[in-house]
Formats: structure tokens, sequence, C-alpha cells
């Protein structure tokens, strides 16, 4: 069975490769953090592949893990050393990506994004991009499910009026 | 749901825009929002507040495949017997370090590479076996810093940098050993020391390639660790030291050598 499983997370870890990168670059805003996150996660996942349940979300237990280890360790490390998050806003329209720099309006969104507090993006992210439940996110971010709640209304709110603000601008000048 | 929201709150219209509100309270809140047009209207200033998805298809297509590809192939390495290559690499290493205090810089030209596997990243690998040091593990190493030139040399000779006693001292640290190893294929040099006051030191480099890189102050096996990258080199320092003066090591490491 454990052979069975680390077989399963393997696979599983080559279909969601991409995936797990952009949730690492979601939460880092760098390249390289995501790289390492990445890598970080391939390992650890493998190494518990006997704790993943057959027959539960691969994906959503890949994504708590990658979490936890940017949380508990890569994170942590940045904040100690002052680096925090000052390239947030510009980290998502990163150079090298041609379909991201002429495509204006996505550009706009990741931007928008990529500036809400941290634990805002990582559970707008969680729900308006990975499709995933509130139950699901709150077991990924182990959070409670009124925390998650609160985090979107908040993101939601900031998001609509970054939105109303553009709308209204050229009507204005 | 584990917690209602506050009737009328954003987090309630939140749940209900994204379906996540139970039957009960749905109803009621759709009674509520027929008779109240500024309800309403939050409603649907929160609705336009929800960003799209799909300008993150962009960053799948940004994220780099082949590498991911590589890194997952590499870290399906089984983990024990990678395990087993770091001990004998650590226990090589503390051999070394502790027959060289013995015989000195004689052995300074034999300076074996020692393969180190099964970590991902060089500094997890370097802070796995640095965690391991004591003060002990240096009471027989020379303390005259020229017993160590020879030995200096040819790790930088590996390294394709020039050091020397001069080059890599460090106030307030005596230095105690200079080892060649590779991780990965690549040569990793490590400089070692101890401190009355904060216990063994190490300074390492690795030929890794990558761009160049100002320092950066990250924790690992609960030792301090400053790193950067210069000319294709990666450079840290670790030990048990205030981040402080472990960033003015690197400073003076980084001036004098690259």
């Amino acid at each position: 069975m454990t052979a069975g499983n680390h077989d399963a997370v393997k696979a599983g870890l080559r279909d969601h490769l991409r995936r797990l990168w952009r949730y690492g670059l979601v939460l880092s805003a760098s390249r390289d953090t995501a790289d390492d996150l990445v890598q970080a996660t391939c390992v650890r996942a493998l190494e518990r592949a006997h704790q993943f349940q057959p027959g539960t979300h691969l994906d959503r237990w890949l994504m708590a893990i990658l979490h936890s280890i940017w949380l508990n360790e890569v994170r942590a490390a940045r904040y100690r050393r002052g680096q925090g998050l000052v390239d947030a806003e510009s980290a998502l329209v990163f150079d090298g990506a041609g379909a991201i720099e002429t495509n204006i309006s996505a550009a706009q969104v990741l931007a928008r994004v990529q500036a809400l507090p941290e634990a805002q993006r990582e559970t707008v992210f969680l729900v308006y991009v990975e499709g995933f439940s509130y139950r699901e996110a709150s077991a990924v971010l182990d959070v409670p499910i009124g925390t998650v709640m609160s985090r979107l209304a908040a993101a939601r709110a900031k998001l609509a009026a970054l939105g109303a603000d553009a709308e209204n601008r050229p009507e204005e000048s | 749901m584990e917690r209602l929201p506050p009737p009328g709150s954003d987090e309630e219209l939140t749940a209900y825009l994204d379906d996540e509100l139970e039957a009960d309270a749905r109803t009621a809140l759709d009674r509520r929002l027929a008779e109240d047009p500024a309800l309403q209207a939050r409603l649907a200033a929160l609705d336009a507040g929800r960003p799209p998805a799909e300008p993150f298809d962009l960053l799948i297509e940004a994220a780099p495949g082949d590498r991911l590809e590589a890194m997952l192939a590499a870290a399906e390495a089984p983990a024990k017997p990678a395990r087993g290559v770091l001990l004998r690499a650590i226990a090589a290493a503390l051999a070394l370090v502790v027959l060289g205090g013995v015989i000195g810089f004689l052995l300074a030209r034999s300076v074996t590479p020692v393969e180190i596997a099964g970590t991902p990243n060089w500094r997890e690998a370097v802070a796995d076996y640095v965690a391991l040091y004591t003060p002990e593990t240096f009471a027989l190493a020379p303390a005259d810093p020229e017993a160590y030139a020879p030995r200096l040399k040819a790790v930088g000779d590996g390294l394709g940098l020039a050091l020397s006693p001069q080059a890599v001292a460090l106030s307030g640290l005596d230095l105690k050993g200079a080892l060649l190893f590779k991780y990965e294929g690549k040569p990793l040099g490590q400089v070692a020391y101890l401190s009355t006051e904060y216990g063994p030191v190490a300074f390492c480099i690795i030929r890794n390639g990558r761009e160049d890189a100002p320092p950066a102050f990250e924790e690992r096996q609960g030792l301090n660790v400053v790193f950067w990258n210069t000319g294709g080199l990666g450079y840290l320092v670790i030990g048990a030291v205030p981040r402080e003066r472990l960033e003015n090591f690197a400073e003076t490491l980084s001036g004098r050598i690259s």
C-alpha cells in the first residue's frame, strides 16, 4: 500500500507541478522562491506519501504541504531577514512572460490580486482561481471557515473599489 | 458553516455569492434583499469584486515545466539511501577535520571531494552537517592559521578561487579547517572556524552558476545563515551567531573573495 501511495503521489506531483509552482509564485511573489517551494514540496510529499489518504484530493494535499513549507520555513525566514514582500506589486508581471505583458487587463487583474494583503491574496487564489470550497481552503490554509469568509469579503470589497475607481477615472478627466 | 456571518455583512453577502450559505440563511437573505435596495447594491458591488480566474492561466504557462520535471525526478531518489550517503559524507567530513588536527597540512594536497546528496538545496545540505559540529569536533585542529594555507589553496583550486588564511580570516574566530566537497557534481568548499563565544562557524562556497544575488538572511537547522551569489559562485556563512555579526562576516568575506 505504501508503494502504491508513493506511485500515486509521484504521478500526482507530475500532473500538478505547474499548479504548485503558480501557487508558490502567488504566495512568494518570486520565481526563484516558487521553484524552491515546488522542490521542497516534491521531497516532502514523497517522504510523506504514506500519509496521503487514497480517494481524497491529492492536489489539496499537495497545496497544503506547499503552504505549510511557505508559512513555516520560507516566509518566516524572509520576514526575519526583513525582505518581506516588498516586490509583491511587480512580481506577477515579470519580464519574459510576453503573454502577460501584452495582455493589459490580465496583467491588471494579477497586479490587483497581488497587491492584496497576503492572507487575502492566498485565500482569493484558492477559492476563485483554484475553485476550492471554503472548507477545502480552510483545510489548506489551516484557518477556520469564518476566516476564509472574512478574507474573501475584504478582498472583494477592495477589488470592487479598485474596479469602480478605474471605471470612473476616464469620465472624471 | 461553522459560524454564521452577521446578517447584512460583507461576509454574508460574499458567502451568498459563492454559494456557501446554508439553505436557511440563503432564503432569509433572499427575503431581505428583496426589500432592501442598499443591500442589493452592496451585493452587486461585491459581485464585481470577484477576480476572474483566466489571467492566472498565464502563470501556469509561465511555469518552468522542464525545470520542475527535473526537480521531481531529483526528489524521487529514495530517501533512505540518500540519507545514508549524507551521513557517510558527514562522517567523512568529521573524520577529515579531526584527522586534519593530527597530521595538519600533510593532508592538504590530498583533499578528497566528498559527494553530498539527498537534499534539495545546497544550503540545506551544508546546514545539515554544520548542525552536527561541536567545539570538540575541532579539538585537535592546529591553532596556527598558516597551517591551513596549503589546504585552503587546494580547496580554492577546486573552486577556481584564490583562498588563503588571510583572505578567509574573520575577527574573533579561529580557523579550524578547510574541506572540498561535491554537491550534485559541483565543487563545494567549506572553511571551518571556532568561536569561543558562538561555537562552530562555517564559510562555504559552491560553483553553482547562479545569477548574482545580494546577501540575504535565513535560518536553517536552528542556525543563522547569510548567503549571496557572485560570479557564478554561491557563498554562505552559517553558525549560531547573531544576525548582525554574521552579516559583518559576510561583508568582510565578500569584500575579499570573488
